[in-house]
Parts: structure tokens; sequence; C-alpha cells
């Protein structure tokens, strides 16, 4: 699963700088997820950080792209093929 | 014998707003000039800070902004684009909000102030989730301030929580009360202001240098920029900054006499010198030990592309600490309308107007930020108000840069740009998604090349050419932005774009894949 952005966004901004995936941007209206870049913070972090920053909670597991651990994991090692991933990954899905 | 003034005496007196406020601003708000005496102040140009601040635009306007709290989400983006600062946020929590309304005895008045307050998701119900108290949310609108340009109305859009009335005296009274009741209500505490959202620094007591009361046109969305820029630098280091202001709009409206918007130390020598002028400021800062205070120039693109251009260059190389703010407005603004080197291909300007030998200027505006760049290691934006949180941070980052730094912002002009008064909002966003002006920072901490350096982030549809409407597919070109202002208006003929705005068009997208190409985007 990705995260996604709903319509209560207030275009803030605090999102974007707190992606470890860089894949928030501001969109026509409001800020949009990049599904194919985002990892739910899989890799980098124990929570989905963009959520975590929300001022108003309006960035949400994306109920129409759903992907397990073991495949995000494979998206973050695809999206930085520069870093090691060895040992504990951090994922909100054994926090 | 009287003992004779020294200029200390003077320098004391010009700072002394109470006896400036009595001896000139009241005798000028009753129209009573004649009976002012010759102000010793002014033959020495100064003049007292922030005077501006008492002057009244209450009849400027004829309409006025109504809020309407049970649809706001409380975005701040009103609050900062109001290019007369007239709509003021709060945030109180409920018990606050009580204590304050119950000194109203009035209970119509009090129900009419207490519909001001509304629940949002950001300060109610997350910080109730969380477990911490909540906030109410309210806006104010200062009638004396505001000229019913109704941007803040355009920039709320689809919340629909602002919308226009017609104004009268009854209306103006009432507004005036409602600006009694703010000032008793208290400040926002510090728990309801994010830190890491860059347009709650708008919430902030502290960082309120300008309060309105410029003389700037109705929906000015130059001075909308140049609020921004000095709030951020505020948010950084409080009133510890000073601005050298180059002739032209910017000078006019903040600084005719007796009204000066800033409460920071100003000055103004000429049109081509500010530049320079701050740097003469920065060394005695420096050699007084004054290291911390910032110094911004600031200038239109008249002042900075063309006039004092030389002048900016030699600074740009003094590795000082000086921040450079280009209001561009592509054209002379002030002295109404002629070209200047940042005006685009096409666009009817005076001196370049649009006729039987020329159709609008037509050379190529030249860009003053790939300029700066090549100067030693400065630093480098192109911003626009349409994008609040990229030029906050674009500016943040520029004050602490220890160089120079350079911040090109897009500035939309009524008169000059043929557009209606609350539109300065949707036009500098237009310019962005159009390639006419693409968003950049160009920083040199970030490492050597350019690629490092330069970031294209806040641009849509980085990859491609031109943006286009994901459901609709309306490709926004330039052309599509140039349709939407009257300064393009003759390169249409029955809706088709003439050669030369065809010819304008390709300039934009040469110019931003030029800017992907340094930044290391190109396919």
């Amino acid at each position: 699963m990705s995260y996604t952005i709903t319509e209560e966004c207030t275009c803030c901004d605090a999102c974007v700088s707190e992606c470890p995936n860089d894949a928030i941007s501001e969109g026509d209206d409001i800020y949009t997820i990049d599904a194919e870049k985002c990892t739910e913070c899989v890799g980098f972090f124990a929570t989905a950080q963009c959520a975590d920053v929300c001022p108003v909670d309006c960035c949400i597991p994306n109920p129409d792209h759903s992907e397990d651990e073991a495949s995000l994991v494979e998206k973050a090692k695809k999206l930085h093929p520069e870093k090691d991933f060895s040992g504990d990954i951090p994922s909100r899905f054994s926090a | 014998m009287a003992k004779k003034k020294t200029s200390k005496d003077i320098d004391k007196k010009s700072r002394d707003v109470s006896k400036f406020r009595e001896d000139i601003l009241d005798k000028y708000a009753k129209g009573k000039y004649s009976k002012i005496p010759a102000d010793e102040q002014a033959g020495r140009s100064l003049m007292p800070p922030g005077t501006a601040k008492s002057r009244s635009f209450a009849f400027v306007g004829s309409e006025i902004p109504v809020f309407h709290s049970d649809k706001c989400v409380a975005c701040m983006e009103c609050i900062i684009e109001c290019p007369d600062v007239a709509l003021h946020a709060r945030a109180t929590t409920a018990e606050e909000m009580e204590r304050t309304l119950d000194k109203i005895k009035d209970k119509e008045v009090r129900e009419r102030l207490k519909a001001h307050f509304g629940k949002t998701t950001k300060l109610w119900n997350v910080y109730e989730k969380k477990g911490k108290t909540p906030a109410m949310f309210s806006i104010w609108v200062d009638p004396d301030k505001c000229k019913g340009c109704a941007a803040c109305v355009a920039v709320c859009g689809g919340h629909e929580a602002l919308s226009m009335t017609s104004r009268d005296e009854a209306m103006v009274g009432d507004y005036r009360k409602e600006m009694d009741f703010l000032s008793t209500l208290p400040e926002t505490p510090k728990e309801f202001i994010n830190e890491r959202l860059f347009v709650d620094m708008f919430l902030r007591p502290d960082v309120r240098t300008y309060e309105g009361g410029a003389g700037s046109c109705s929906g000015c969305g130059e001075i909308t920029g140049l609020n921004m820029a000095m709030t951020a630098t505020a948010a950084k280091y409080g009133k510890n900054f000073v601005i050298v202001a180059a002739t032209g709009c910017n000078s006019v409206y903040s600084s005719t006499y007796p009204y000066s918007i800033f409460d920071v130390p100003w000055t103004n020598s000429l049109f081509e010198n500010a530049a320079p002028t701050a740097l003469g400021v920065r060394l005695r800062l420096d050699q007084t030990g004054k290291k911390d205070t910032k110094v911004w120039a600031v200038g239109g693109d008249g002042a900075m592309f063309d006039i004092g251009f030389q002048s900016l260059s030699r600074v740009l190389t003094s590795q000082r600490d000086i921040n450079i703010l280009v209001l561009d407005t592509q054209a002379y603004s002030n002295t109404g309308g002629q070209t200047s080197g940042a005006t685009y291909t096409g666009q009817n300007a005076k001196m370049s107007a649009h006729g039987k030998a020329i159709s609008g200027k037509m050379e190529d505006r030249k860009e003053l930020g790939l300029i700066a760049m090549m100067h030693p290691d400065v630093f480098v934006a192109q911003v626009s108000p349409g994008y609040i949180n990229h030029y906050l941070r674009a500016v943040s980052e520029a004050i602490d840069y220890p160089g120079p730094s350079v911040i090109i912002a897009y500035s939309a002009c009524m008169p000059e740009h043929g557009i209606s008064d609350d539109a300065a909002y949707d036009r500098a966003k237009a310019a962005v998604i159009s390639r006419a002006f693409p968003l950049y920072t160009y920083d040199p901490r970030k490492g050597d090349s350019m690629k490092e350096r330069l970031d294209l982030k806040g641009n849509p549809s980085v990859n491609e050419d031109w943006h286009k409407d994901k459901n609709t597919g309306e490709v926004y070109d330039f052309v599509w932005f140039a349709s939407g202002e009257g300064r393009f208006a003759k390169q249409f003929k029955n809706g088709k774009p003439s050669e030369t705005l065809l010819q304008s068009q390709e300039n934009r997208v040469k110019n931003w894949r030029l800017l992907k190409e340094f930044a290391g985007l190109s396919k």
C-alpha cells in the first residue's frame, strides 16, 4: 500500500521534507503522493512520516493501492540502490 | 541663549512616534495640511517607523470581506496573501474565548463576535484526538486597512470561508468594534503555532514588521511578496534587520510622507544604487560589531535587471551577508509600465507598444537569476507568492546563507499586467505552471556542480515541457498564461495566438529546458 492525501489537505507543506522517498509534491489543488515512490516509510522509519507530521491527519493508507511489507522493502531497495538495507529494516508493520 | 540642538536630539525626536502623531499624522488624517508646521525631520529625510499603522483606507473599496468560520480550515493563505495585512487570525482556547466574550454586555454584539470562532480539523479535532487542549480559530477584518480587492476570497477559493459584501458606514463601524474586541483577545499561544508549518509564522505577534497602511494599489501582488520576505526574516532574526529600498513602487507605497510602513530601519537613496548602499550599511554594521543584523536591498526589475544591474553585480562579488529582493513585475510599474529587461516577448509595454512597426516587445526576457548564479557563490532563488511554502523556505535559506543572496519574486501588477484586483494569487500560480516564471533555488552549500546546487522542486510536471491537466488534458503553456492577461491581449486574433506570442512561448520553453539541463534533469 502507498499512502495518499485526502482533500482535507491545507497545502501546509509539512510532509514534503519529511518524506524519505521524495514522493510528495504540490498538486493542482492539494498535495499528492506518488504511489510509485511511496514505501509507507518502510526501510526508513517505524511510522509513516507524512501522517506523523500532518496537522489535519489527511495522510492515510491508500485503500486502492495495496502492497505487503515484502514488496515495500523491494520498492525501497529499487528506489535507493545506494542504500544498505541489511539488518533490521524499520517498518510500520513491525512497530 | 537657547541650547543649540545637536543631531542626537533630532535623531531622538525622529523616533518619537507619539509626538509625530500629534504634530503631523492627526492633521493629515483631518486634511489640515496647511496647519502643519515645517517638519525639521522631513528636512533631514527622517520619518519615525511604522506610522502607516494609523492610516485609514476605510472608504477606498466598495466592498469588504465577510468571514464564515464554519467553512474555514485554518490554512492561513488569506492572511498571507492579503496585500494590506487587513486580515488577522487567532487561535484561542474555548475557555479564553468565553472569558473574553463575557466582557461584552450587548447580547447581539456578543453573538456576532462569537460567530467568528470556528472549530477546524487543524486546531480542534487533531488536538482533541491527541488529548491536548484544542483551540477555536477566528479571522478578523480591519476595515481601515482593507481596500476591498477581494484577493482573500479568491485565495480561499472552494473553501468559501470568505465572501464580499458591500461596504457602508455602519458596517465599517461594526468592523471597527470587532477590531477593538480583537485587541482584547490574547495573542495566539505558542502551543497552537506549529513550528514545522511555514504558514504558521503568520500567527506569531513578534514577526509583524508591516501592519498595513501602504499606498499600494488595491490587490497589489508585489507588496504581498515583500511582506512574506520580511515576515520570514523576522521569524528567524526578530526585528534585527534593515531595509535599503531602490526607488520604485516599493519605495513610494512604503514611505510617502508622513506614512512609513515598516517597523524596522529603512532607507532609500536612488533608483540604481540600493545594492551598493546595502553593502555600505553591511560594512558599517560589521565594523560596529553588529554582524547578526541582516540587510535587505529591495527593488523592482527596473532597478535590479536594468538600471542598477552593474552595481548589483558588484555587490554579488562582495561575499558579504546581503540579501537582495527583486520584486519582478516585468515592467517599470511605478513610472507607468515601460519595458524592462524582465518584460516578456510580445508584452505590450511602453517603449515597445504594440502597433504597426512592432507587436509588443520583440526581444527576449533577460534571466537575472541565471546571471546571478555565475557570480562566485551567490544564493539565488526564483519564487512566487502563489507558492507560499516554496517562497518562505527559499527566503529562510537565503537569510541564513552567509554570502550574498538574490531572491527574484514574481509580482502581479494590476495596471501593467491588465488583471483584476483579486487576481494576484491566481496569476502568480499561473506564471509558474506555464513556465513563464519557473521556481528554483540555487544553493552553493549543496555542492560544487550546477546540478547539485540547482533545485527545480515546486514546479509541476518537472520532466515535461508543459504541465497538463490530468482530467481534461488542457496544456498549460505560455499561450494559456498570456490569454489570461491584458498585456498580451493584442497577441490574439479570433482566439488564435500571433507569431510573436508563439515566439515568446518558444523562448519560455527554451529557458525551462536550460534550467532542466543545469539541474541535471534533461533526458
